[in-house]
């Protein structure tokens, strides 16, 4: 598979404040990248040094495998923070200022107004428009030219969850056409609803990256309960796979070192003479992943 | 470069206080240009307390000496010095054209989307050759309107100073896109270039003699398009072109557009 990104090692300094310590990412071609950390712990900075402007004190990065360039950034579709338009313009006309910019005809314009269900209010001022049509012109500007990366910045910031709902079925809608995504967020389940891969970051370091069904399912967990608990726990010790066993509120959570079927554990403990009357399978949630590597 | 200069104009086409601005540059100069030696003939000197019994001097007349501003070839020259008082008005239009990329954060989303620094620099130096080009016309337009009571005279002589006021805005323009880049904010811009223009150059120009000073940004475009009182009083200096202070003009104004460049890529793009 190409590789649409790499970075190597991105610092990035305020002052005595470090933004950024030294991110290395990758991202795969094809691939729904979710960039995710809370607020302020650099995630903006570093899309920022991938589309020049912000200068990095530290560490490189490629596109698609090349030097970073002007011509390189015209094939990727970018949203940073908010949309940036000139407010006195109507759609259509800040679209053909992108366009040239972007060096696409104009006659992609009418498509990509179409996809974000903007093209009845094309002539309306950008300025006029409310924050989720502001957010959805910001998308169709980044739809120019088909580009086959697109690089969004919290794209459901600020809208109603009618609106993220229409932002999220639009970014699979792209992610389905071969279009690779990299989606800055700090909500989780965005993340894990729209993403396949995911680099968590906080306070500027990378936590970790990798496929988001894979951090999820990185310590299975299993909650049981028998009859005779005490017996259930000598039971449990003797199973190889078994990392830790807990008590808590009546049943046991036992930590797998790695993926088993319920029903290989139940056989195994209804062998030993233990039958469950309780057995539940609990991935480990992203949420609760990334509140314990990020506190 | 077509390109840029479309981006430009879709850019100021469609925006009402660029016209605003620009229409009021065009009131406000041509019935200044058209009426100066008017309202000069209007007041009298040495009349007495009523003007119907003692008439006095009339200003213009005694300025003038019966010598008509409006003739050729200092007719150039007075009008391109008159079109230099105005000239705040068409940093004006710039200072909100180039702020307004930094408050509708589109100057970065410019960069985003493909331009590279001197794309975004090249574009605004088209913008500025609009504005000087513009106001060149209108002195030109200006200058043969008045001049034309003139007979038999050759109306080219002396129009060289309109290319040394070319210059001066190119760098009174410039001075002013250096500013905006730093400071971004369009209140801010125009009060440190007043501030600079009528205070802070003048002080420095009384630390330093009167040979170097003559170079400092602001009193170089006075050099490019001197004040013609010596002409309305009578002494013929004739105005010749001086490729020295153009030169230095261009100087400074590529001077200005490097640090420009190197405060882009310092990150000077907004927030």
């Amino acid at each position: 598979m190409e590789t649409v990104l790499t970075t190597h090692q991105l610092s990035k300094h305020y002052g005595s404040h470090h933004a950024l310590k030294g991110i290395s990412l990758k991202v795969e071609q094809g691939s729904v990248f979710g960039l995710l950390g809370p607020n302020g712990s650099g995630k903006t900075t570093t899309l920022g040094i991938l589309l020049d402007i912000i200068p990095q004190n530290k560490g490189s990065y490629t596109w698609f495998g090349q030097k970073p360039s002007h011509q390189l950034r015209k094939q990727i579709g970018s949203i940073l923070e908010t949309p940036n338009f000139y407010g006195y313009l109507s759609a259509e006309r800040n679209l053909k200022i992108s366009a040239e910019i972007k060096e696409v005809p104009f006659s992609d314009i009418d498509r990509v107004l179409k996809m974000v269900k903007l093209f009845d209010r094309r002539k309306d001022k950008f300025k006029s428009y409310s924050l989720g049509m502001k957010q959805r012109l910001s998308i169709a500007a980044a739809l120019l030219g088909k580009p086959q990366v697109l690089l969004l910045d919290e794209p459901t910031n600020g809208l109603d969850p009618q609106g993220i709902a229409e932002i999220r079925e639009l970014i699979i809608a792209i992610a389905e056409q071969g279009v690779t995504i990299i989606l800055a967020s700090h909500m989780l389940d965005e993340v894990e609803k729209v993403c396949s891969h995911v680099a968590i970051i906080k306070n500027g370091s990378l936590i970790v990256q990798g496929r988001v069904d894979e951090i999820l399912d990185k310590e299975p967990t299993l909650e049981l309960k028998a009859d005779d608990m005490d017996l259930l726990l000598l039971t449990l010790k003797e199973f190889a796979l078994v990392k830790e066993v807990k008590l808590k509120q009546g049943s046991y959570l036992v930590k797998l070192s790695e993926s088993i079927s319920n029903a290989e554990i139940n056989t195994y403990c209804f062998n030993k003479g233990v039958p469950l009357t309780h057995l539940v399978s609990k991935k480990k949630k992203l949420e609760t992943h990334f509140l314990e590597i990020t506190n | 470069m077509i390109r840029l200069l479309r981006i430009e104009l879709t850019k100021i086409i469609y925006n009402r206080t660029f016209w605003i601005i620009l229409g009021l540059y065009v009131l406000l100069m041509v019935p200044i240009a058209f009426q100066l030696e008017d309202f000069l003939n209007s007041i009298s000197i040495n009349g007495g307390a009523d003007p119907k019994q003692e008439p006095g001097v009339p200003l213009g007349s005694m300025l003038l000496q019966n010598s008509s501003i409006f003739s050729y070839p200092d007719v150039w020259h007075y009008i391109s010095y008159l079109a230099s008082w105005f000239k705040l008005l068409l940093a004006i239009i710039l200072i909100i054209n180039i702020t307004d990329e930094y408050s509708y954060k589109t100057l970065r989303q410019n960069i985003i989307d493909g331009m590279n620094k001197w794309e975004i620099i090249g574009a605004k130096q088209l913008v500025i050759l609009l504005l000087s080009s513009f106001a060149v016309i209108m002195v030109i337009v200006v200058t043969l309107i008045v001049g034309s009571a003139a007979e038999g005279v050759n109306i080219t002589e002396g129009s060289s100073i309109v290319l040394s006021y070319f210059f001066s805005l190119i760098l009174y323009l410039n001075f002013a896109y250096l500013l905006c880049t730093w400071l971004k904010k369009s209140g801010f811009v125009i009060s440190i270039l007043f501030l600079y223009t009528l205070v802070i150059e003048n002080l420095i120009s009384f630390q330093i003699p009167d040979n170097v000073s003559q170079f400092l940004p602001m009193n170089l475009l006075e050099s490019l398009v001197p004040n013609p009182v010596q002409k309305i009083l009578g002494q013929s200096v004739g105005y010749t072109l001086s490729a020295t202070h153009i030169g230095a003009s261009l100087v400074y104004t590529s001077f200005f557009i490097v640090l420009i460049y190197w405060m882009l890529k310092k990150g000077h793009v907004g927030k």
